[in-house]
């Protein structure tokens, strides 16, 4: 992977990326960014885009359909907000609205999370390796949100559909959802996962059984 | 208020058996005051009208935008959603707006097949809806447009019940079959008056600085709102009034929620003029229940770039007024997603008889500017107006008749 270097601006490093993608090139990586706001934004091509060193701003990777993007660093707000398909994976802590809108990809942080996880989600995957310090799911439609840590805020708060797991403590849940243990298919689903993302928090297989399901009541 | 005692009664005997809201369609029904209560009058003792008028507008001029909008006519189509009207109703919109070489603000979900080959095959403008629910918002359909309108108007709307939902209107709206289309009133990405700058920004990046990017507000607190948004880098405003025809809402929503139009404009145009907006090239949009063109030309008068077209709209595409958007039983196949009414619609017909609708409006505006003496629609002033009662002149500053001169509380 060759190491590209490009002006600081969001505008001049999301030209960069875009050039690339509409080159066909596979992959490009980016050095440093420094509180960049809408990097990586929109990439329809199936480009896989390194930031090497952040921190990213706000909406990173938002309206992503396609582009595999990889943050080594922490990133501020809305985080993949309202994409479609793509991968989305940072290495550091995001601010609040992980995932808002999203209708298809997967969105994977290996940090912690402020609130507002999920919300309005209509598709797609959310893991968040590590506590979330806020809501989760919030009016939520249909996918998948995945934390492996704790969670202090509501979860599924007027949930309309779609699954949520949650392996570590949570406050009590409203009379909107229910939770139940998970089944044989879904803790494949998590082991999938944990042997894809090797979640920090969980060393054996056996503690993978710590997850549980919130759904609609 | 009782204005019809027919409606009042019908309206209570349901509730009183439901314990609901009675659903209804359109938007204020009663007297408010309203631009029939200005009247049109030269801005000089002498006057020559030049022989042709100009009519055209642009948005997204002088900005960061690659490919402006450019409307032949300051008259467009405001937002209607798919499930609120037909797949033929919006194909036909398309068709007549893209004929009169104007845009249509898209509702909420993604832009249909039919309204793509309308547009497409027509040179026409399509605005997409960026909305508190995220609707079908893509890149691809996005990237589709000419243009993208973050809605920030404060309707909290049923769009498409679960009764009358199909698989088309999921796909469209990108819910799950079975799922109610019912809109937030915020978005969840929006927390403050810096967020919404961040998300011209973000439209802006994600769409390479191509199309230009609305913003549209409904009534309460215009001054704030539009300064907000002019210095959020917006390439124009959409005002939407009370009037605007919805296809589901309440009693309580329609007549006692958000503002006349001619309430929004005095402080709309103070924070233009404080924020330098037309200098900067940015355009108003008005839009709720205009149907003429001394609508439009009145509007503009009052600081409108370009005037929305809503119930007038689907009148021209085949509305009766029945009064039944609501139910989705519209017997004219426009205000419905029944295959069978909407077979109604003759596509190319409703689409060419919107495009007269929008060439006699324009024409009426034109007479009028010509009866002003002027040699463009955009250089209506306050001065081609004057008030026919004292309300209208305390809301607008416009000179009242007799008077001629604006109320005391307006000279400064």
């Amino acid at each position: 992977m060759a190491e590209e270097k490009v002006p600081p601006t969001s505008k001049e490093i999301n030209k960069a990326i875009r050039s690339y993608a509409d080159a066909n090139k596979k992959s490009v990586s980016i050095d440093r960014i420094k509180n960049n706001n809408h990097i990586a934004v929109g990439l329809d091509k199936p480009v896989k885009v390194t930031i090497e060193r952040g921190p990213a701003g706000d909406f990173f990777g938002a309206l992503n359909a396609g582009a595999t993007l990889i943050m080594n660093g922490n990133a501020g707000r809305f985080v993949g907000s309202t994409m479609s398909a793509g991968e989305i994976r940072v290495n550091g802590d995001v601010g609040e609205g992980l995932g808002v809108y999203i209708s298809g990809g997967l969105v994977m942080v290996k940090g912690d999370c402020s609130g507002s996880v999920g919300g309005r989600m209509k598709g797609g995957v959310i893991l968040v390796d590590g506590d979330v310090k806020g809501e989760v799911g919030e009016s939520m439609v249909d996918g998948e949100i995945y934390v492996t840590g704790d969670v202090t805020g509501t979860i599924g708060g007027d949930l309309r559909g779609g699954r949520i797991f949650v392996a570590g403590k949570m406050p009590e849940l409203h009379d909107n959802v229910k939770v139940r243990p998970l089944g044989t298919k879904e803790l494949e689903a998590v082991k999938d996962y944990n042997g894809r993302f090797k979640f920090r928090k969980f060393q054996t297989q056996e503690a993978l059984n710590d997850f549980r399901l919130i759904e609609k009541s | 208020m009782v204005y019809d005692r027919e409606e009042m009664l019908r309206r209570l005997e349901e509730e009183q058996k439901t314990g609901r809201q009675l659903l209804r369609s359109g938007g204020a029904r009663r007297p408010i005051v309203d631009l029939d209560d200005l009247v049109v009058v030269p801005s000089k003792a002498i006057t020559q009208g030049p022989r042709e008028i100009g009519t055209d507008v642009s948005i997204g001029l002088e900005r960061y935008t690659q490919h402006p909008l450019h409307l032949e006519v300051p008259i467009y189509i405001a937002d209607m959603s798919y499930g609120e009207i037909g797949r033929s109703a919006k194909a036909a919109l398309a068709l007549g707006a893209a004929l009169a070489g104007t845009m249509v603000l898209c509702g909420h979900g993604q832009v249909l097949t039919e309204e793509r080959e309308a547009t497409d095959d027509n040179d026409g403008r399509l605005v997409a809806k960026w909305s508190q629910g995220r609707f079908g918002n893509d890149i691809a359909n996005l990237e589709f447009c000419h243009g993208v309108c973050i809605d920030m108007s404060a309707s909290h709307a049923v769009l498409v019940p679960t009764d009358i939902s199909t698989k088309e209107v999921s796909e469209a709206f990108g819910i799950p079959r079975g799922f109610q289309a019912d809109l937030p009133t915020t978005h969840l990405d929006i927390k403050g008056e810096d967020d919404l700058k961040l998300h011209i920004d973000l439209l802006r990046e994600a769409l390479d600085y191509k199309v230009p990017v609305l913003v549209k507000f409904s009534g309460g607190e215009v001054y704030e709102k539009v300064r907000t948004a002019v210095e959020a880098g917006a390439d124009a405003i959409v005002l939407e009034s009370m009037r605007a025809w919805r296809a589901r809402t309440t009693e309580a929503e329609a007549e006692h929620s958000g503002e006349p139009l001619l309430g929004m404009m005095p402080p709309a145009m103070k924070a233009f003029v404080d924020t330098k907006a037309k200098s900067k090239g940015v355009k108003l949009l008005v839009q709720g229940g205009r149907t003429s063109g001394a609508d439009v030309f009145k509007a503009l008068a009052l600081g409108a770039d370009a005037v929305g077209l809503d119930i007038a709209a689907l009148i021209g595409i085949g509305c009766k007024l029945a009064g039944v958007c609501h139910t989705g039983k519209c017997p004219q196949g426009v205000a419905t997603i029944d295959p069978k009414l909407e077979a109604k619609i003759n596509v190319r017909e409703a689409g060419e008889h919107l495009y007269n609708l929008i060439n006699a409006m324009t024409d009426e505006a034109v007479h009028l500017a010509g009866y002003a003496g002027l040699g463009h629609l955009s250089g209506a002033t306050m001065k081609n107006l004057r008030a026919l009662t004292y309300d209208a002149a305390a809301i607008t500053g416009v000179r009242l008749l007799g008077f001629d001169r604006s109320l005391p509380m307006w000279v400064h």
